[in-house]
């Protein structure tokens, strides 16, 4: 039998009560319903021995971000770019480098409440058993929500700082919609993701800006319109240019010169370019840039005018008056 | 004044908890460690099979899975006395907290009760992962030759973490269930992860780092450690209960003629292997 609740943000079906009622199911605020709708997920009869963590280890919808912005300044970085145009890849490629033993510059890695989710995207670039042939992630659906599906890192900085990184894994359609319509109904996740993002990432992809002639103009009359509207209202935030998929031969460079020059033309305050691709290569470090980027961005946003933030030295006692945080968390 | 520690010893699949808590026990009654038993187990049910196989010279059995026992001994080194407890259960147990991410009132109790972490994991049995950032794409066209005999389901994508991120994952959900702050490194519960087999890796036989293992073997972990725990609050060790691999129907006759409590050596976070297996209880 489906159970529904009055309370927003509460979730019966997950098996708990949000305002913590023990046993669950004598919660006065639950309500079953005989009719099953289609989609509705059926709690389990059973009562749950125990409780669960805060997280499922799948991407994050909005509600998910509160113990996170409880524990501190969560760092939203939003990737832009059209269908097909690498984004998913390019987390993709972040995460297996972290996997490997690589590192963000200046920053180490200190957990995820996301690992499930990375590792289904990473799963596309891992050879199961040494036998499987990889192939890129998917097209990520339109139809997930109107918010993006967010993956979670925390990082520590050298200074022994932990910061919480989401990155936003959009479908490319919305930021199709919001380029010519920044209110078209289509567009409300893209929308979300520019008023709320910390920092961006614009990706170009390379395959198209060397294609025939029709697609190569559209691909670049696409990437500056996005362009355009990210630079609008960007002020301080810092955005890369990100041109995905660097392994495709350039046979068509004043495409990409004539697009990069557009881009400096708008002079936003924070910019940077990054060339990634799958391939590795010694000399361009392809792989390199894609942790190359979150380190930007993460510097860029934590620092005013080239200094690092103070860290703040965090308040170690047991105390739990004191340590308000930690009961939290 | 006498401080009391609570360990908890906590392992994966295959990963050779009993085998240790049974070698901890020869080791305690025989006098050969440097920690003295206070307080005997009273109920030696869970490890007796084991110990029972390891004086003939055998491999102790795989836990069944449901089992659900717990042995607790204090013992004590100088003024300090630190309790034991070692649920026996089947590593996929671990696995099954994982899935749902629910942690059961019996592990809730028993973490956040503990002030000390006992971590085996077992490197030898790691998959390697073969992603794009360590075969590189040069590798797909080989691969395209090879996946034209292999079946369609075969391809199917799992949800299920790798072992890198699944150990990250457990120790998170642990560190949470015991309330501790994320914000500055963890100094409470101490943890000590012991790479088990240590014999079964090839290894020289001295001058090998366990913390350099494990930053090659699962570098994720490696990192998620040195970013999480205070430096002097955390350490690997290398662990081999046996010094040997038994088989489970052939007995070792020299292993039988030395005694259990002979074999076996810990390799401290230096390099250097010790006989002395309560070297991992605390540091």
């Amino acid at each position: 039998m489906p159970l529904s609740c009055p309370i927003p943000h509460c979730y019966p079906e997950d098996g708990e009560c949000q305002q913590g009622c023990r046993p669950f199911r004598e919660c006065p605020n639950l309500q079953q319903s005989a009719v099953t709708d289609e989609g509705s997920v059926l709690a389990s009869e059973e009562e749950l021995d125990g409780r669960r963590v805060s997280w499922t280890g799948s991407v994050l919808g909005r509600t998910d971000l509160e113990p996170l912005m409880a524990r501190s300044r969560v760092l939203l970085l939003g990737l832009v770019g059209m269908e097909n145009a690498g984004k998913t890849t390019f987390l993709a490629l972040l995460y297996s480098l972290l996997r490997s033993g690589q590192a963000i510059p200046g920053y180490r890695f200190a957990g995820s409440t996301t690992l499930a989710g990375w590792e289904l995207i990473a799963g596309f670039l891992t050879f199961r058993d040494g036998y499987n042939q990889i192939t890129f992630p998917p097209h990520t659906s339109r139809n997930a929500g109107r918010v993006p599906g967010l993956l979670h890192l925390a990082l520590r900085d050298d200074a022994g700082q932990l910061v919480d990184v989401i990155f936003t894994d959009a479908p490319g359609e919305w930021f199709n919609e919001w380029r010519s319509n920044a209110q078209a109904a289509g567009a409300v996740g893209a929308a979300w993701t520019y008023e709320h993002g910390d920092g961006f990432l614009l990706f170009a992809d390379c395959e198209e800006l060397a294609g025939p002639g029709l697609q190569r103009g559209a691909a670049r009359t696409n990437i500056q319109m996005m362009a355009d509207r990210l630079v609008a209202k960007l002020g301080k935030r810092p955005l890369g240019l990100v041109w995905a998929k660097s392994d495709v031969a350039n046979v068509r460079p004043t495409v990409r010169e004539k697009l990069q020059r557009y881009i400096e033309e708008k002079q936003p305050l924070r910019y940077r370019e990054f060339a990634v691709s799958v391939k590795q290569d010694e000399a361009v470090r392809w792989h390199q840039q894609v942790l190359e980027a979150v380190a930007w961005l993460l510097d860029t946003l934590r620092t005013e005018a080239g200094e690092r933030q103070p860290a703040v030295v965090p308040a170690v006692t047991n105390d739990l008056f004191l340590l308000r945080r930690s009961v939290l968390a | 004044m006498s401080k009391a520690h609570r360990l908890l010893i906590i392992g994966g699949p295959n990963a050779g908890k009993t085998h240790y808590v049974g070698q901890l026990y020869h080791r305690l009654v025989t006098g050969r460690s440097s920690y003295r038993m206070v307080t005997a187990p009273a109920d030696l049910t869970v490890i007796q099979a084991v110990i029972d196989k390891l004086a003939s010279g055998l491999a102790g059995e795989h836990t069944q899975s449901g089992l659900n026992e717990e042995i607790s001994f204090v013992v004590a080194k100088n003024q300090t006395t630190t309790e034991l407890v070692f649920p026996d259960y089947a590593g996929e147990q671990v696995r099954a907290l994982m899935s749902g991410r629910l942690v059961s009132s019996r592990w809730q109790a028993l973490i956040s009760q503990s002030t000390e972490w006992l971590l085996l994991i077992r490197p030898d049995e790691l998959p390697v992962i073969e992603d794009i950032t360590t075969r590189g794409l040069a590798y797909v066209e080989d691969l395209k030759q090879r996946r034209k005999n292999t079946k369609k389901e075969d391809q199917s994508l799992e949800a299920e973490l790798t072992a890198p991120a699944f150990w990250v994952e457990l120790l998170q959900m642990m560190l949470y269930v015991k309330r501790t702050s994320a914000l500055s490194p963890v100094e409470e519960p101490r943890l000590t992860v012991a790479l088990s087999c240590w014999d079964t890796l090839g290894l020289a036989t001295t001058g090998i780092e366990p913390a350099a293992e494990l930053r090659q073997r699962l570098p994720l972990l490696a990192a998620f450690l040195e970013a999480t725990w205070a430096p002097g609050a955390w350490r690997v060790c290398g662990l081999s209960s046996l010094g040997q691999s038994l088989d489970p129907t052939t007995p070792d006759e020299d292993f039988v003629d030395e005694g259990p409590e002979a074999a076996g050596y810990v390799v401290l976070p230096s390099g250097e292997h010790t006989p002395d297996l309560t070297h991992l209880i605390a540091f």
